[in-house]
């Protein structure tokens, strides 16, 4: 970890501009991260338009039952089948994207939020403030993300939000640790003893001139991040831990599916390649930013 | 880096094409007909807790002593019906003011431990159960002192009864019997003076029965291995079963496979409608399925806002759609009336059931002290169980027609027990699945209507009502056959009539097994068809 080393042209001073040309080339030169891009744009695509995308929009979003139409295999009618309440399983797949995106999108909004501002404090202040923030955060980074997130889901009441809460809650150390590690060797750069020689603030050193310069590094793992976090979401609703019925999330649907494994594999199949999609497309997109940015991450 | 993620993806590619391959093929396996060597495999759906005879509550421990201990009396399963026949016990009379029961006893009956069985173990078995104060040990309480309960001599027992109590024998299907000799000098120190620890720690990993099978083998989360007990009273005949595994599977793919394929004989009875349906197609394979002495019922909590109002009580159940749950989610379940099992002898047939009437359901609500509020009910269900995950959005769909709002909550079964203890915490509606816990429909009624019933899931809609307490009460001491019958049966008609429970169905029971299993028969009470020893191999 301390021999972190970032060779960041990006982050050679904080005036220069980023390359958009070069950095879609770069992009471009590898198959696979295209691949990613699409899916990502896709499932976007999915979520923003749902509503207009599917047959039978009702079946995702209120207490709908159909129960003279229930288990269903896939047919023109139903893409992916119907599902033990005879609701169409593509429109619940699609609406799930929905959910799924925007449980990635806000827990790492939240453990950004936390974990930046934290990672600056302890990399520029140091000190015994510093070694507080970075231990504590070691504290954290020691019990696996998904079964803090079991025990603080265990706590709360099973609602989206408190999922949310419970992930974040174990996410964001992993930005302290990443920021700080920035930090630290940006710390010692000119610009930033300039600016200090100059006498501006440790606020302004750490967010208006050293913040910029971690924000590739952010983005990249943010995009990484993604991925896991759906699947974290998703293994909590599997377990029961997620949004309540009759929400579309994908984890909860395999949960309800598969007991009517093997003979009526759509139930769970679907909502499990929705997942399976979406994770490898932000991995994947993940991957190719990193060599875009050209960023090392931590044990890579 | 990038090698590896093509890689991946092929792999999982390749998973889902065989995965879908296979599908097909998954009934062609089913076509044997003959039983694979090793043990008959029984398949039970949880774990068991404890194998001790005074502490089982559900239908895997209670199967597990069954078939180990010996009862005093047993249903008769030979004639099909769920009434107690003679089993340890030969016969018995009754003294004219219903309290005392005069038993007479087997003389020919060792315990597996070679001791013989006399009346001192039936009084040391009572006083155990009861002083230990566990798992059925609330059939008794009140009920029996421990004190009277008497050996006349070896072959007789007397016990007195506090009050005219007319379950009583049916209710001695839960006492079984133990050694109390081996007990005895098993025992260590514990809160029971003379007798120790009443041998509870001995008991925790061995059996001290008389029953058709000793336990050989016990990994808790796993299986249970039986095999017979050559010296059985009963005695043995050719195709019985002499080995027995109970197997602790839980995840339903895995049931479904392991049936088809005969690495078990016999599955459990809590799969899904669709499982046994599969089943039926499949060659090779009986599924036995039959109107059951079930109550599959939505207790309403009484004592909790809004739902402690009568009319919002009965709208919900003038809103909810008896036909859909029965005929599509139950599979052709038979509506329940009332509280008690249509089945059970002594059902109040005159019961008007409910019938989903939107209209009534808005006029009672409208009616209701809370009329014009925004009225937010709990429901609270099985979250793995899929008739029960049905039924709830089945519940949400129908009372928001009418108005409510419902907030679903999929829990497992620990939550139920949990949060019934109290009013406050009760949600205001549960589903719970009740079946007889005696052979006496005195367990649907004073079981769970009575207040001394509170405080268990049984009883989760907190029903109080002085009349039906009183009616209770006087049906369970009545001596008179008839004046009884009419207390119970006018009990059923009051609580019905006020609405504490929806009352949906009595499901079927199905179970499957191998077409070379013979002799299985279910009279309604729970467990009570799984005596291993009243099957046998073709």
């Amino acid at each position: 970890m301390s021999a972190e080393t970032v060779t960041n042209e990006v982050a050679k001073g904080s005036n220069s501009r980023f390359d958009y040309k070069r950095a879609w080339y770069k992009l471009k030169k590898s198959k696979l991260s295209l691949v990613g891009l699409f899916i990502v744009v896709g499932v976007i695509f999915m979520a923003i338009f749902a509503p207009w995308i599917v047959p039978y929009p009702a079946d995702a979003t209120g207490a709908t039952i159909a129960f003279d139409k229930m288990n269903q295999p896939p047919s023109l009618e139903h893409f992916f089948g119907t599902d033990e309440i005879g609701r169409d399983i593509f429109s619940r797949v699609v609406y799930g994207a929905r959910i799924s995106l925007m449980l990635g999108i806000l827990v790492l909004a939240i453990a950004i939020g936390i974990g930046v501002p934290l990672g600056l404090i302890a990399g520029i202040w140091g000190g015994k403030i510093g070694a507080l923030i970075m231990r504590i955060t070691d504290i954290f980074l020691a019990i696996p993300s998904l079964v803090l997130a079991l025990a603080v889901a265990a706590i709360l009441e099973p609602t989206l939000i408190n999922i949310m809460i419970a992930i974040s809650f174990g996410w964001w150390p992993w930005f302290t640790r990443l920021v700080y590690g920035e930090v630290l060797s940006l710390k010692d750069e000119q610009f930033v003893l300039a600016s200090e020689g100059l006498g501006a603030s440790k606020w302004r050193i750490a967010f208006i001139e050293v913040l910029p310069n971690c924000t590739s590094t952010i983005i990249v793992k943010a995009t990484l991040d993604m991925g896991f976090v759906i699947l974290t979401g998703a293994s909590l609703g599997f377990l029961g831990l997620g949004a309540q019925p009759p929400t579309p999330e994908w984890g909860t649907m395999i949960a309800e599916g598969r007991v009517y494994l093997p003979e009526m594999w759509w139930q769970a199949t679907f909502p499990g390649f929705a997942i399976l999609v979406t994770v490898l497309g932000f991995n994947l997109l993940g991957d190719g930013l990193r060599d875009v940015f050209d960023v090392r991450l931590d044990g890579e | 880096m990038k090698k590896s993620w093509i890689l991946f993806l092929s792999v999982i590619m390749a998973a889902l094409l065989v995965a879908a391959c296979s599908n097909d093929g998954s009934t062609e396996t089913s076509s044997s007909t003959t039983k694979k060597d090793g043990p008959f495999v029984y398949v039970a759906q949880q774990v068991v807790g404890s194998i001790d005879p005074a502490k089982h509550t559900d239908e895997t421990e209670l199967i597990s002593i069954l078939n180990t201990y010996d009862p005093l009396v047993y249903p008769k399963i030979e004639e099909g019906v769920m009434d107690p026949g003679p089993h340890l016990a030969t016969d018995w009379t009754v003294s004219e003011d219903g309290k005392t029961y005069t038993f007479n006893l087997r003389d020919d009956v060792t315990f597996q431990s070679g001791n013989k069985f006399t009346a001192n173990d039936v009084v040391y078995s009572i006083q155990r159960i009861i002083g230990i104060q566990q798992g059925f040990s609330w059939l008794w309480k009140g009920v029996l002192n421990p004190e009277n309960v008497k050996a006349i001599s070896d072959t007789q027992v007397e016990f007195t009864l506090n009050n005219a109590y007319a379950p009583f024998v049916s209710t001695l299907t839960q006492l079984f019997i133990v050694d109390s000799e081996l007990l005895k000098e098993n025992s260590v120190d514990g809160s029971f003076g003379e007798f120790g620890d009443y041998g509870q720690a001995y008991l925790e990993n061995n059996v001290a029965g008389s029953g058709p099978y000793k336990l050989t083998e016990w990994n808790r989360g796993s299986h249970l291995n039986f095999s017979k007990n050559d010296s059985y009273w009963k005695g043995w005949k050719e195709g019985q079963l002499e080995e027995v595994q109970m197997k602790i599977v839980t995840e339903q793919a895995t049931v479904k496979t392991m049936l088809n394929s005969g690495d078990a004989d016999m599955v459990h009875q809590w799969l899904t409608v669709e499982a046994y349906e599969e089943f039926k197609k499949a060659s090779g394979i009986v599924v036995e399925e039959e109107s059951s002495v079930q109550l599959q019922h939505i207790p309403i909590n009484m004592a909790k806002a809004p739902t402690d109002d009568i009319n919002v009580r009965k709208a919900i159940l003038y809103a909810f759609d008896y036909d859909v749950a029965n005929a599509q989610i139950l599979n052709g379940a038979t509506q329940a009336i009332g509280p008690v099992p249509i089945n059970v002898t002594g059902h109040n047939s005159d019961l008007q059931p409910y019938k989903r009437d939107v209209e009534k359901a808005k006029e009672y609500l409208a009616k209701s002290k809370y009329s014009g509020d925004e009225l937010t009910v709990e429901f609270m269900y099985l979250a793995d169980t899929p008739s029960q995950r049905q039924l709830a959005q089945l519940v949400q769909n129908n009372l928001e027609e009418v108005g409510f709002k419902v907030k679903l909550n999929g829990v497992p079964w620990t939550t139920v027990t949990e949060t019934t203890t109290k009013p406050e915490t009760t949600p205001h509606m549960v589903v719970i699945s009740d079946t007889l816990k005696y052979p006496h429909l005195d367990s649907h009624t004073y079981g769970i209507y009575h207040p001394s019933a509170h405080g268990s899931y049984r009883s989760s809609s907190w029903y109080e009502d002085a009349e039906t307490t009183k009616l209770l009460e006087s049906a369970r001491s009545a001596v008179d056959p008839e004046e009884q019958l009419a207390n119970y049966i006018q009990a059923q008609a009051l609580i019905n009539e006020n609405a504490p429970s929806i009352y949906v169905a009595n499901p079927n029971h199905r179970i499957a097994y191998r077409d070379y299993v013979e002799g299985y028969t279910y009279v309604g009470i729970l467990g009570y068809d799984l005596g291993f020893y009243y099957l046998s191999i073709k």
